[in-house]
């Protein structure tokens, strides 16, 4: 009866300290596995949150606008419309562009205490030095826009033609902003008469601390200036500012 | 009392075994999640890089409409080039500039090809020395590595005197990425492993003056 006794209690130490030892990683696997399904939520809402602002960057806000900021934010312009124009410019409030339409990109959620909210309004955005955000289950995911001038040459084919025969018979490159005599050069002014690059590459970082740790994804897209690029200048058309 | 002994250590064995299996399910549910999350993500990335690939394709012809217009008359085969009417009968010997006619609508669109679009291609690299240059397309600076070029560019209606053209515009763009290497967005690369990006495909009305 001691004897049985004796093995219980040895079985039952190895049992409580395999159990130990087995649950340890078990339960640090699980623990992981459910803070990541915590945070999906905030990870969608941030991805379609991006999706929409892209959207609406490239579609709706008009090329003078995005200029527009890019001097809000401190980018000179001094080299517009020059082959050697990288102008770049980092924005971190979001909340001042507007559509065509005169609608903001990002509105802000007014009269909310940012310290003590959880989740801010669908759709609105909180400002701070480290970016335009939004806060989903406590976690606030920053957005920062970095517009940059890319400036284009672009080249194509100049058929040359034998009028006589209706037949091309040839064809010369060509190329734009070219300091070549003879070879055209496309405008880079608006149909204001304002000299603009008409390209920018636009960078949509998103930052945001999970469990400690530190998250980033970004997009890139670019936008050209579709609204007035090589446009003569007309005052009567220019309808965007 | 004995018919109850020395069943403290399978009961615990049993239980880890069954905690075990849970947890290998769940890791075998996060690591499929984490995959596609990842492969979502370089999609969403792909999807962007491709609509700047249309700005750039769209603002090539609002810059150059004339010699857009031309590159398209050149492909139909007759029409007007430089003001002026032209009908080509013999149009294999201009194909290196135009490439092959398009067999799957020969009548409803002017495809171009070739040299105008030739250029319309970026590739994108941390850190990278911004320029561009007329072989190589755009090279940028931006924080992953990826590309785009434009496949297609097509005017579907041509309106000369008319301000609106409808054009068409197809570009396939990625993120070059070592985390889905046998991923595929738009299938797999047999030699490099990677996959072949988002295709995208968009149709555009424009001013072209």
């Amino acid at each position: 009866m001691m004897g049985n006794k004796a093995v219980t209690l040895v079985e039952i130490l190895l049992a409580v300290t395999i159990l130990a030892l087995a649950l340890v990683p078990m339960a640090g696997g699980l623990l992981s596995y459910f803070k990541r399904v915590n945070t999906i939520e905030g990870s969608l809402d941030y991805t379609h949150r991006a999706q929409n602002l892209l959207n609406d960057l490239l579609n709706e806000v008009s090329y003078k606008e995005t200029q527009r900021v890019m001097t809000e934010n401190g980018c000179s312009g001094e080299n517009v419309g020059a082959l050697s124009d990288h102008g770049k410019a980092v924005v971190k409030n979001l909340t001042t562009i507007k559509t065509r339409e005169g609608k903001l990109l990002c509105p802000p959620d007014t009269g909310l205490n940012a310290d003590q909210t959880t989740n801010t309004e669908k759709g609105k955005w909180l400002v701070s030095d480290k970016g335009t955000y939004f806060k989903m289950n406590g976690v606030s995911y920053y957005f920062t826009l970095t517009i940059t001038n890319i400036p284009l040459q672009f080249h194509w084919k100049q058929y040359v033609l034998d009028v006589h025969r209706k037949e091309v018979v040839g064809w010369l490159d060509a190329c734009t902003r070219s300091n070549v005599p003879g070879k055209p050069d496309v405008k880079t002014t608006d149909s204001g008469g304002v000299k603009r690059d008409m390209f920018q590459q636009l960078t949509l970082d998103i930052r945001w601390q999970e469990y400690g740790r530190n998250l980033s994804y970004s997009f890139v897209t670019f936008k050209a200036n579709l609204d007035d690029a090589n446009d003569t200048h007309d005052n009567s058309t220019d309808s965007d500012s | 009392m004995k018919k109850n002994q020395g069943m403290a250590l399978p009961i615990v064995l049993m239980f880890i075994f069954a905690v075990f299996a849970i947890v290998f399910y769940i890791a075998a549910v996060h690591k499929q999640d984490k995959t596609a999350h990842i492969v979502a993500r370089e999609h969403y990335r792909a999807i962007y890089l491709a609509k700047g690939a249309v700005q750039l394709a769209l603002l090539k012809a609002r810059m150059v409409p004339q010699e857009f217009r031309d590159a398209c008359t050149f492909w139909d085969g007759h029409g007007t080039i430089e003001n002026m009417s032209h009908n080509f009968g013999n149009l294999e010997k201009h194909q290196d500039v135009l490439g092959q006619r398009d067999s799957e609508s020969p009548v409803a669109a002017w495809k171009v090809e070739g040299e105008f679009i030739r250029e319309l291609q970026m590739m994108m690299t941390p850190g990278a020395s911004p320029s561009w240059s007329h072989e190589k397309g755009l090279v940028v600076d931006g924080p992953f590595t990826g590309e785009f070029v434009i496949t297609d560019l097509k005017m579907l209606t041509r309106r000369i005197g008319v301000r609106n053209d409808t054009i068409k515009v197809i570009a396939r763009a990625r993120e070059i990425s070592e985390m889905t290497v046998g991923q595929a967005i738009g299938g797999v690369d047999k030699g490099t492993g990677l996959n072949l990006g988002q295709k995208l495909e968009e149709i555009h009305e424009i001013i072209l003056k």
